[in-house]
C-alpha cells in the first residue's frame, strides 16, 4: 500500500514537472519570438524623395508663401502689424518641421519603434501644441483675436474646426498601439501584408500626421500670399 | 555523465533561483513605489518564492537524494528560473519596449505583472512537485 502512493506521488510530481518544463519552454520561445518581432524595422519607400525630403518642400512653399510679404511694398488695406505678425506665426510654425531635432528623427533610412515613439512625442509637443494650438489657434478666437485682419474672419470657423479635429483625433490611437508593444502576439508574414504591422503602420500613420498638418498650414499660407499680394 | 550534468544543473538552479528572486523583489519595490503603495500589498508574489526556499533547505539538510539527484527536476528547476530571470532582465533593459522608457523608473511594468500569475504557477508546481519527490521508500539492506 504504502509503496502504491509513493509511486503515486512520483508519477503526480513527474507529470507536474513535465507540464511545468513545457509551459517555461513555451514562455522562453514567446519571448524570443517577442523580442526579435518589436525589434522589426521599416524601410519607408523613397521612389518619390524621403519623407523629410518632402516635408521640408512643403516647408519651402510655405515660407515662400509667407515671406511673400514686404512691410516696405505692401499696399493692401490690413494692418501692417498685424500681417508682420501672421508672418512670423508662419515662420514660428515651421521652425519646427525644419529643427535639427527632427531632422534627427526622420532623416533616417530605416525606421524601429522607438523612431515612431519619438515622432509622436515630437509631433504632439512641437507641431501639435507649439505650432497649432498655440500660434494658429488664437487667431482664429473671434471674441478677442489675436491677429485683427478683417479677411480673417471668415476663415476662422474653417482654422478653428481644423485645429479641433486635430486635436480630437490626435495620436492617441497609434500611441496606445505603440505603448501596448510589451503584450505578446504573434503576427506571420500573411497578417502583416493584409492586416496590421506595427512599426510600419505606426510609422506611416504618424507621418500622415505631419503632413496633413502641413497641408492645412499651406492652405492658410496660400490665403496669406493672396493678401499679401493685395488680392 | 548523468551525475556531472546533475551536479551541474543542481548548482545553477540554486544559482539562477537566487537571482530570480532578487530581480523580481527589484522589479515588485520600483512597482510599488512608483504606485505609492505598501510593499505588504504583493507578498502574495514572494510566498510561492519562501515555500519553495523551505523545501529547497529541508532537501539540503535531510540530504534528499530523490530530489537533488533528479535530473528532471533540476532542469525543469534550471529553465524556470532562467525563463523569470530573462523576463525579469528584458522589462528592465529591453529598451524595445515602449511603455518601460517612457516612465522615469525604465521598467516596463506591465509586461512583468502580465508576468506574474506564470511565475506564481511555475514556482508553486515545483514546490508541489519537490514535496511530492520527498516520499521515498527506503532502500533495504542487502543481508
Amino acid at each position: 500500500m504504502k509503496s502504491f502512493f509513493v509511486e503515486y506521488a512520483n508519477i503526480v510530481a513527474t507529470t507536474i514537472l513535465g507540464l511545468l518544463f513545457g509551459l517555461s519552454f513555451f514562455l522562453l520561445y514567446v519571448n524570443f519570438y517577442h523580442y526579435k518581432e518589436i525589434q522589426t524595422t521599416y524601410t519607408p519607400n523613397t521612389e518619390n524623395g524621403t519623407d523629410y525630403e518632402n516635408i521640408l518642400a512643403q516647408v519651402n512653399e510655405i515660407r515662400s508663401d509667407a515671406n511673400s510679404y514686404y512691410q516696405a511694398t505692401y499696399r493692401g488695406q490690413e494692418s501692417i502689424y498685424d500681417m508682420s505678425g501672421l508672418q512670423t506665426k508662419f515662420n514660428s510654425c515651421m521652425d519646427n518641421f525644419e529643427s535639427e531635432e527632427l531632422k534627427k528623427l526622420l532623416d533616417k533610412e530605416t525606421f524601429d519603434i522607438r523612431d515612431v515613439s519619438d515622432l509622436i512625442h515630437y509631433y504632439q509637443n512641437r507641431i501639435l501644441n507649439d505650432c497649432l494650438v498655440v500660434q494658429l489657434y488664437n487667431i482664429a478666437n473671434e471674441e478677442n483675436p489675436s491677429i485683427q485682419i478683417e479677411r480673417l474672419k471668415v476663415l476662422a470657423p474653417f482654422i478653428k474646426n481644423e485645429i479641433d479635429l486635430f486635436i480630437s483625433t490626435g495620436v492617441g490611437y497609434v500611441k496606445s498601439n505603440i505603448r501596448n508593444n510589451d503584450s505578446y502576439y504573434f503576427s506571420n508574414q500573411s497578417a502583416k501584408n493584409t492586416i496590421f504591422e506595427l512599426t510600419k503602420n505606426s510609422y506611416l500613420e504618424i507621418i500622415n500626421r505631419y503632413k496633413q498638418s502641413l497641408t492645412f498650414i499651406k492652405t492658410l499660407s496660400g490665403w496669406y500670399r493672396t493678401v499679401a499680394q493685395g488680392g | 555523465m548523468k551525475k556531472i550534468f546533475n551536479v551541474i544543473f543542481y548548482y545553477l538552479q540554486l544559482i539562477l533561483f537566487v537571482g530570480a528572486f532578487c530581480l523580481t523583489f527589484f522589479i515588485m519595490l520600483q512597482m510599488n513605489r512608483r504606485l505609492e503603495k505598501s510593499f505588504f500589498t504583493t507578498i502574495d508574489v514572494f510566498v510561492p518564492f519562501i515555500i519553495l526556499f523551505i523545501l529547497l533547505i529541508i532537501n539540503i539538510l535531510a540530504n534528499q537524494k530523490t530530489v537533488k539527484k533528479n535530473l528532471f527536476y533540476n532542469i525543469t528547476s534550471f529553465l524556470i528560473f532562467g525563463t523569470i530571470s530573462i523576463v525579469a532582465l528584458r522589462a528592465i533593459f529591453d529598451h524595445y519596449l515602449i511603455m518601460g522608457t517612457l516612465n522615469s523608473y525604465q521598467i516596463d511594468f506591465n509586461y512583468f505583472a502580465n508576468f506574474i500569475p506564470f511565475l506564481k504557477i511555475m514556482i508553486y508546481g515545483l514546490s508541489l512537485a519537490n514535496f511530492l519527490f520527498m516520499f521515498h521508500l527506503k532502500e533495504k539492506k542487502k543481508q
